[in-house]
């Protein structure tokens, strides 16, 4: 009779794995078992329950299917509210723009599990195709290429740039509040531009730069902190986390 | 000690005694008044899950395994539950669309038994080369009932392997009918009104250590010969059980006195040990349910050290005095009195559990410094007992006690497992080292 080689007990001579521990049975298996003969408890820490549970990826999937339903059921609903009330649609695909891009925010970082930066991209395309999504429902004005689109790149742009600039550091100190204050500073300067640019014609640079002669400054101290006397200062000791 | 006529008692045995009920042609089961709090204090760790296992003398089988548990599943329906949950109470509802499977066995047992997750049984039977262990919830019964469960289910197991049991007695076997006493909750028949309850006891001292990583659970089992044991109880006058309990208060009376004084002012002064008691030789009663409470032998440190024999003597006197119909019947008062109060009745299932949890760690945990249990001497008929090498009995995990203990003996062996979740294992090195002292060979394992 095959013997598990965690186990330890003999199985049905057909068996190819271990009913119990799921552990795949080998010929030679039965000397193994037979090695372990001193071994009061198995090595193995097994949870009998745990195969009654799903596993991570199966979790996500079911999240992400009831989620994709919730949503479908949210837009179905609305349109036929619209339909009913107005005999049309129009004010209805707002909403319904909104919480697909919801369902993107959500359903992206769920998807890509581990892989944060890949889920941050697609994120940050996503984004900007919403914002088009709503200049287009309305074909009376067009905004997205001289204000939204813009505006939403420079946000995206400041922040995805701070985060892998903070992320490829070798020693994460006050230096990374100080990307960040450079990076809040960089990204006022460009909205101020761009909203002069869509609005007056041409650039006039105010509250952004009270904003950025605020924030400059204070990196300037904050990396002169760091590179100096507090190298290896860490943010997670600072501030407890 | 005085023991209730079997005759008297089954005349006089009250229908609310029965768990069984009857509500549109199915049937659910009361929970023993001992396990009526139970689940709201059970989790992840504190699973309230003990362990008797049985070590054969050849490699088990699976398929006969399998098949014994099936058989076997008819005989005791009143395991074959899972938990369910009223407003006012829990209450367990028949499986009956499912047999209890064999599981693999861990390295660290007791562990990880949801028990207030639907569609599981609140036991379960784990197969490790030529052990099998059975691992019951407390809700579901004690010691007891669990052992008697192991060894109908050897006695079967073995019985498909080709061993002849015939006009074998004294194991539960498949083709009985379970009677309906075994399912009764004997606290309920022996509960007299009108009569004093007993005294809340202090707090006690705890051991001070690290804790396990969480998900650990590590089991020292010391194994010592019977026989020289035996005769040095005998000499001290005490029984085996008081004697391992006076060992197991002189540990923990070193472990308090080998802490630093500041820190020692700080803690209770009472080393009390939890020694729970059978109740079925006081009341006879063949219930597979819960039905055993306990005593409290005490050790006050401000009185002084009190040397072995003293601290045997006290234990001896302290436990002859209190395992006593009368002063038991007391402890059944208070508890099933307590489930019979209207405030209890009418509060809302998750209100009773915030208030259990409370009552527990007062009136529980909190007024003992460890456990003691001594299942006694496991008796098997001899075609069976010549296949069973050893039997071990593993507590319950315990937050707040840490360590806790449990004795189990067969033929000429005793098996002491202290099951713990504290990184110390000095409360064990004592015990052990106390008894090897006296010049009894004891030999130990662990699973961490």
């Amino acid at each position: 009779m095959p013997v598990c080689p965690n186990c330890g007990v003999e199985l049905d001579e057909s068996a190819r794995h271990c009913p119990l521990c799921r552990c795949v049975v080998e010929p030679d298996d039965d000397e193994q078992a037979a090695g372990l003969a001193g071994a009061s408890f198995p090595e193995k820490t097994v949870d009998p329950e745990q195969f009654d549970h799903l596993t991570d990826a199966e979790k996500r999937k079911a999240f992400l299917e009831v989620f994709a339903v919730c949503v479908a059921i949210v837009c179905v609903t609305l349109l036929a509210v619209e339909l009913l009330v107005d005999r049309r649609i129009s004010w209805s695909l707002y909403p319904i723009a909104s919480v697909l891009y919801l369902y993107v925010l959500v359903s992206i970082p769920v998807a890509a599990d581990t892989h944060r930066w890949r889920a941050a991209v697609l994120v940050a395309l996503a984004t900007p195709l919403y914002i088009l999504a709503l200049d287009l429902l309305d074909p009376t004005r067009s905004w997205f290429l001289v204000l939204g689109g813009p505006i939403v790149l420079i946000v995206e742009g400041s922040i995805l740039g701070s985060a892998l600039s903070i992320s490829r550091l070798r020693y994460k100190g006050v230096n990374a509040i100080a990307i960040a204050l450079v990076g809040a500073a960089a990204g006022c300067v460009g909205l101020e531009a761009v909203t002069d640019l869509a609005l007056q014609g041409s650039v006039a640079l105010a509250w952004s730069a009270v904003v950025a002669v605020t924030c400059l400054p204070v990196a300037g101290l904050l990396f002169y902190l760091h590179h100096r006397i507090t190298r290896r200062a860490s943010l997670k000791k600072l501030f407890h986390l | 000690m005085g023991t209730l006529k079997p005759d008297a008692v089954q005349a006089t045995a009250p229908e609310l005694a029965r768990t069984e009920r009857r509500s549109d042609g199915s049937l659910w089961y009361v929970l023993d008044n001992a396990a009526a709090f139970m689940p709201a204090l059970t989790d992840r760790t504190a699973t309230l899950v003990f362990r008797v296992s049985a070590t054969l003398t050849e490699r088990i089988k699976l398929p006969a395994l399998q098949e014994a548990l099936a058989n076997l599943a008819p005989r005791f329906p009143y395991y074959r539950v899972e938990l369910r949950h009223g407003f006012f109470w829990y209450y367990l509802e028949p499986l009956l669309d499912r047999v209890p499977e064999p599981s693999a066995d861990s390295k660290f047992p007791c562990l990880n038994m949801r028990v207030r997750r639907r569609g599981h049984f609140l036991f379960r039977v784990r197969a490790y080369r030529s052990r099998i262990a059975v691992e019951f919830c407390h809700v579901l019964t004690d010691g007891y009932g669990a052992l008697v469960y192991l060894k109908a289910v050897i006695a079967e197991y073995l019985r498909l392997l080709g061993l002849d049991l015939s006009g074998v007695q004294g194991v539960f076997r498949p083709d009985e009918l379970p009677a309906p006493e075994e399912s009764e909750d004997a606290f309920k028949r022996y509960f007299k009104q009108d009569i004093p309850f007993p005294g809340v006891a202090r707090k006690a001292f705890h051991l001070h250590s690290l804790p396990l990583f969480p998900g650990q659970y590590r089991v020292i089992t010391g194994i010592m010969p019977l026989g020289p044991l035996l005769s040095l109880a005998k000499t001290r006058g005490a029984t085996l059980t008081e004697f391992l309990v006076a060992v197991y208060l002189a540990a923990l009376q070193d472990i308090y006195h080998a802490l630093p004084g500041p820190i020692r002012r700080t803690l209770h002064p009472l080393l009390s040990v939890e020694v729970p008691v059978n109740l079925r030789r006081l009341f006879p009663s063949t219930t597979m349910r819960n039905f055993s409470l306990y005593v409290l032998p005490t050790l006050d440190t401000r009185l002084g050290f009190y040397e072995f024999p003293e601290i045997v003597k006290r234990v001896h006197h302290y436990m002859q005095g209190e395992i006593d119909v009368k002063n038991i019947s007391m402890q059944i008062a208070r508890n099933v009195g307590g489930g019979r109060s209207l405030l209890v009745r009418m509060l809302p299932l998750a209100l009773k559990g915030v208030a259990a949890r409370a009552v527990y760690k007062r009136l529980g945990e909190d007024t003992f410094s460890g456990l003691f249990s001594n299942l006694g001497p496991v008796e098997l008929p001899e075609p069976l007992a010549g296949r069973v090498e050893r039997f071990d009995f593993i507590p319950a995990p315990s937050r707040q006690c840490k360590t806790t203990a449990n004795a189990v003996s067969w033929k000429d062996r005793l098996f002491i497992s202290f099951g713990s979740l504290a990184l110390s294992t000095e409360l064990e090195r004592l015990f052990f080292s106390r008894i090897a002292g006296m010049g009894v060979t004891v030999s130990v394992e662990s699973n961490l």
